[in-house]
């Protein structure tokens, strides 16, 4: 049940993401560009990605409320409401459902199946472990075990072994 | 389960059928829908339009059969070798013409690659050694979806630990950025038609001369990697076909540099079945059992030598011109397949049969002619084609 609601979830982010031609550029030239780390992190641009994930809030950033940076505010409150109001993610795992016609690129190339299923996913069979965390089930491509993903947690990297194979970009992560 | 989705016939599906919902795991949408469509535009037993019962219209279908002068079979491509060997007694006790898909195109290729003169492999000895594969006017992304996944390009095999990003190299050569092309190491774009330049390109490529056409610096990047392959795999598909016909000099080429070639084509275990028996792989007379291109299906619609065409499982009509297509309406036609289609509706005879491979079992070819058996995993009221087809044989 809970992959259902997050694939779900996941779509709609990146749908809004999309549609308003979010990037983490486009919110830092709104950002003080001061580096204070305030909010915690080392650099507005960090500051900036976080915000894209929903790791963190707006008002981490207590400069941003001053009266210099009054209309930036707004603007920033007006770009990132939408994405605000969809439900939290982990990784930013986005899967278009309507683009993926289940080919498996995916399912054999993430490392981390590879890691979890020698027999199975790493020699190009179907996965025949439940750890897993990429799966393909009534044709398309279905997302579990997320915590496992190398993009999630304190230590993660930029991995991208599950976007490149996909002949028709239907696995993204919006924001890098 | 096994899927007779494409001639790639995975064997890893996990099929589960809770309450009359389906869900299949690692299918690819391709072979899903396949499985799903089971109770979806299924087929009406008909005579002339109007509904029939299954035994009326076998019996109708012996009586045409009987008074004909000259019968075609056509199709079976989608089916198993069983009712594809019943097919063949049945044309033989007829006296008719059998022809499949691959006299529409492929024909050439797949005859070579039968009768041994084609250097080739099986799929598992690609995912094991292979470190160079060509796809030339193929896209199996589209047509065979798991081929690169399971088998040519992303698994680790035994020779090639390291997987696809450091142990395998890909080429696509194709008239447009095809889904494959997508995803593999180089892409060669090449004009519809001038294939056989590209091939004499790559000849002086691999002679060591500078090649006259197309982007130089690009041609001997991927002539260098191919003259370094320790297995090279060359898939070949329709497109090269379309506009290389005869290639003798192509599969000679690729014999003398030690490549491996696999046609990415379905419809191989009839074409194998035929072979066998009588040396040709379509268009054979089995009065005289001998080969002509005048019986291939687009020359019998165009001409008047048949009198009624039996089709299993093979929507032709779809693929031909609209002119020649009409002609189905005019001769005795029957159709025999699990849904409805095109080449059903203009036929005057619609024989429902179950879905091979879901709704009966049987055995099949995959594209490396490894033989897989499929077992039935859905109960239904309709007759195999292995049954239909007997009944047929045994009323004439």
């Amino acid at each position: 049940m809970r992959d259902e609601t997050f694939i779900r979830n996941t779509y709609d982010i990146s749908y809004v993401a999309k549609n308003n031609k979010l990037s983490p550029m486009e919110i830092y030239k709104l950002l003080p560009q001061t580096n204070c780390k305030e909010c915690g992190e080392e650099t507005c641009m960090a500051f900036a990605f976080k915000l894209l994930n929903k790791g963190t809030t707006l008002d981490k950033c207590t400069p941003l409320y001053e009266e210099e940076y009054k209309e930036e505010r707004k603007e920033l409150e007006k770009i990132l409401k939408p994405i605000m109001e969809a439900d939290v993610t982990e990784t930013g795992l986005v899967i278009h459902e309507d683009l993926c016609f289940g080919c498996g690129n995916c399912v054999v190339a993430c490392p981390v199946n590879v890691a979890e299923d020698p027999k199975g996913c790493a020699i190009g069979k179907g996965a025949s472990s439940d750890k897993v965390i990429l799966k393909v089930e009534n044709g398309k491509v279905k997302a579990q075990n997320i915590e496992r993903c190398r993009r999630f947690g304190e230590h993660k990297i930029l991995c991208n072994a599950c976007i490149t194979p996909c002949p028709t970009k239907a696995i993204e992560f919006p924001g890098g | 389960m096994i899927c007779l989705g494409c001639s790639c016939l995975c064997d890893d599906l996990e099929f589960k059928n809770e309450e009359n919902k389906i869900t299949v795991g690692n299918a690819c949408l391709k072979g899903f829908k396949r499985i799903d469509a089971f109770n979806k535009n299924r087929l009406i037993s008909s005579i002339n339009k109007k509904e029939a019962s299954i035994d009326d219209a076998i019996n109708k279908t012996i009586e045409i059969l009987k008074n004909s002068k000259k019968s075609a079979i056509f199709g079976l491509e989608n089916s198993v070798l069983e009712a594809q060997n019943e097919s063949i007694k049945l044309g033989e006790k007829t006296g008719s013409i059998i022809d499949n898909f691959s006299s529409v195109y492929g024909g050439y290729l797949i005859n070579r690659f039968l009768d041994g003169s084609v250097n080739t492999c099986t799929l598992d000895d690609v995912r094991d050694n292979c470190d160079v594969s060509i796809y030339w006017g193929c896209d199996p992304m589209s047509t065979h979806p798991r081929l690169m996944s399971k088998f040519s390009y992303y698994p680790r095999g035994k020779n090639r630990q390291r997987g696809w990003e450091e142990d395998r190299y890909t080429i696509a050569i194709d008239a447009r950025k095809s889904l494959t092309a997508n995803i593999t190491k180089k892409f060669i774009k090449v004009s519809p038609g001038r294939d056989f330049e590209l091939f004499k390109a790559f000849k002086d490529v691999l002679s060591g001369k500078l090649p006259k056409i197309g982007d130089k610096k690009l041609l001997m990047n991927v002539g260098t990697s191919i003259k370094k392959a320790k297995y090279g795999v060359v898939f070949v598909g329709d497109g090269l076909d379309y506009s290389m016909g005869y290639m003798n000099d192509f599969i000679d080429l690729i014999n003398d540099i030690g490549f491996k070639l696999q046609p990415v084509m379905d419809c191989i275990g009839f074409n194998k079945l035929l072979f066998e028996r009588f040396r040709y792989i379509n268009s054979i007379d089995l009065e005289d059992k001998s080969y002509a291109k005048d019986n291939s299906i687009f020359n019998l619609l165009k001409g008047d030598d048949i009198d009624s065409i039996l089709i299993v499982e093979s929507d032709i009509a779809s693929y031909l011109p609209h002119k020649i297509a009409k002609k189905l309406k005019d001769i005795n036609s029957i159709y025999i397949g699990p849904h409805s289609n095109l080449t059903a509706y203009l036929s005057r005879i619609n024989i429902p049969s179950s879905i091979s491979g879901v709704e009966s079992g049987g055995n099949a070819y995959r594209m490396d002619l490894k033989e897989e058996t499929a077992e039935k995993v859905i109960d239904s009221e309709f007759l195999s084609q292995y049954e239909i087809l007997s009944r047929i044989g045994e009323g004439l």
